[in-house]
């Protein structure tokens, strides 16, 4: 055989390779986009709950779920984002080992195991990504957060919400408003983070300033 | 484990050992599917008949799995001898029978290929072992890769496409990489077969 025809038909074997794995690769692609699953475990264990899927499919702009996880863990994490993801395009998640990313999930409030940081609309609320409900809850959290407009009454006889009191009343009024302002932010993350399950705010007990010790 | 779970704590693991068990027994039984009729000369003959290579690769390779399909099913003996003496529910069943019959296929389409690369029976298997190998444990050691390559390799690993299967669910795109996997080596043995005869070679 010829050299040329050698490399004519190492060329030709080479583009067929190449056609055969574009072609299976799209088809995957394709698979992977129009995904279903298949529940057939008798309490459906393995589906997601018509709560979940009415949460999820709420979320209309992008939200970014950070997942930092215990090595070994992965897997069990992987599987519910990805089914959340299969709901939902518009939510991003990503699985992070925590041990190796400490400084990321520092930056994101996390500081256990099995967390989610879910970042939407400018808001973040950290959660723990186990079991569905908790995470869904989260999910649910981050969409209705708002800012709150706090009001104060005057002229009957309160204690001045403005600056300008005391210096303690000053710190516990600027400290509470503080809470009530971000809620859903770091303080709520930190207080979520050491509790599983929907948790309540710590800046709560301390409102209104002038009745905490 | 799964406590009373059925599904979760006796099928789960008995399919997750049964494919341990196909990835050492499945590369034996395809070393000399082409290999053997190589060394020996009859593949020569083979291909005197008037049939295709595409007929040829396909019929090997569903008799292979013929074989394994009845070594699969053998095993069902153990749910049929566990509903005598409780209710046991058939889905989670169905679920890893499927997964373990897809993966057994795509297995022994591997096989088939790396026999049809070698005229050895022992190289065949062990670079069966080799590739299948590669395709099992590509995203076990978390820690060794980043988490992008890791996101990228997830989807190509045998092990985690299975799971869902032994846990009870069928994900069409995990039966759809299943399937695409066992075409591609097909496929990629037809090639192989191919490229040996403009290579001059047996």
């Amino acid at each position: 055989m010829t050299a040329s025809r050698a490399t004519r038909h190492w060329t030709q074997l080479g583009l067929q390779v190449t056609l055969l794995l574009v072609a299976l690769g799209l088809l995957q692609v394709a698979a992977e986009r129009t995904g279903r699953r298949f529940d057939l475990t008798p309490t459906r264990g393995l589906s997601l709950s018509p709560v979940t899927e009415k949460i999820v499919r709420q979320v209309d702009t992008p939200m970014r779920l950070t997942v930092f996880y215990r090595r070994g863990t992965r897997e069990q994490h992987a599987d519910l984002l990805a089914r959340l993801r299969v709901m939902n395009p518009r939510l991003e998640f990503e699985l992070l080992d925590l041990d190796r990313f400490p400084d990321r999930a520092r930056s994101l409030g996390v500081t256990q195991y099995g967390r989610a940081a879910i970042e939407y609309g400018g808001r973040r609320v950290v959660v723990p990504a186990l079991p569905e409900e908790a995470l869904a809850g989260g999910i649910l959290r981050a969409m209705r957060g708002k800012a709150r407009r706090i009001a104060f009454t005057t002229a009957h006889g309160e204690p001045r919400a403005t600056v300008g009191s005391s210096p303690r009343s000053r710190r516990r009024t600027t400290r509470s408003t503080a809470c009530r302002s971000s809620r859903g932010r770091s303080r709520r993350e930190r207080t979520s983070s050491s509790s599983p399950g929907p948790s309540t705010t710590s800046c709560r007990r301390s409102w209104p300033p002038w009745r905490s010790t | 484990m799964g406590g009373m779970n059925l599904p979760r704590g006796l099928w789960q693991y008995q399919f997750l050992d049964l494919q341990r068990l196909l990835l050492v027994l499945v590369p034996l039984l395809t070393m000399r599917l082409f290999a053997e009729e190589r060394k020996l000369g009859t593949l020569e003959l083979l291909w005197t008949y008037p049939v295709r290579d595409a007929e040829i690769i396909v019929g090997k390779f569903l008799a292979c799995l013929a074989v394994v399909s009845a070594m699969i099913a053998a095993t069902a003996t153990y749910p049929f001898l566990l509903a005598r003496l409780t209710p046991v529910a058939a889905g989670p069943l169905v679920a890893g029978y499927v997964g373990l019959w897809l993966l057994a296929a795509a297995f022994v389409a591997c096989g088939l290929f790396v026999s049809a690369l070698t005229e050895s029976q022992l190289i065949a298997a062990s670079a069966t072992y080799g590739v299948l190998l590669f395709f099992w444990v590509i995203t076990w050691n978390e820690a060794a890769v980043n988490e992008v390559t890791l996101h990228l390799l997830v989807p190509f690993s045998l092990f985690d496409r299975f799971y869902a299967f032994a846990i009870g669910a069928i994900d069409t795109q995990n039966v759809a990489y299943l399937v695409l996997f066992t075409s591609a080596f097909l496929a990629f043995t037809i090639l192989a077969l191919d490229t040996r005869r403009w290579r001059g070679l047996r």
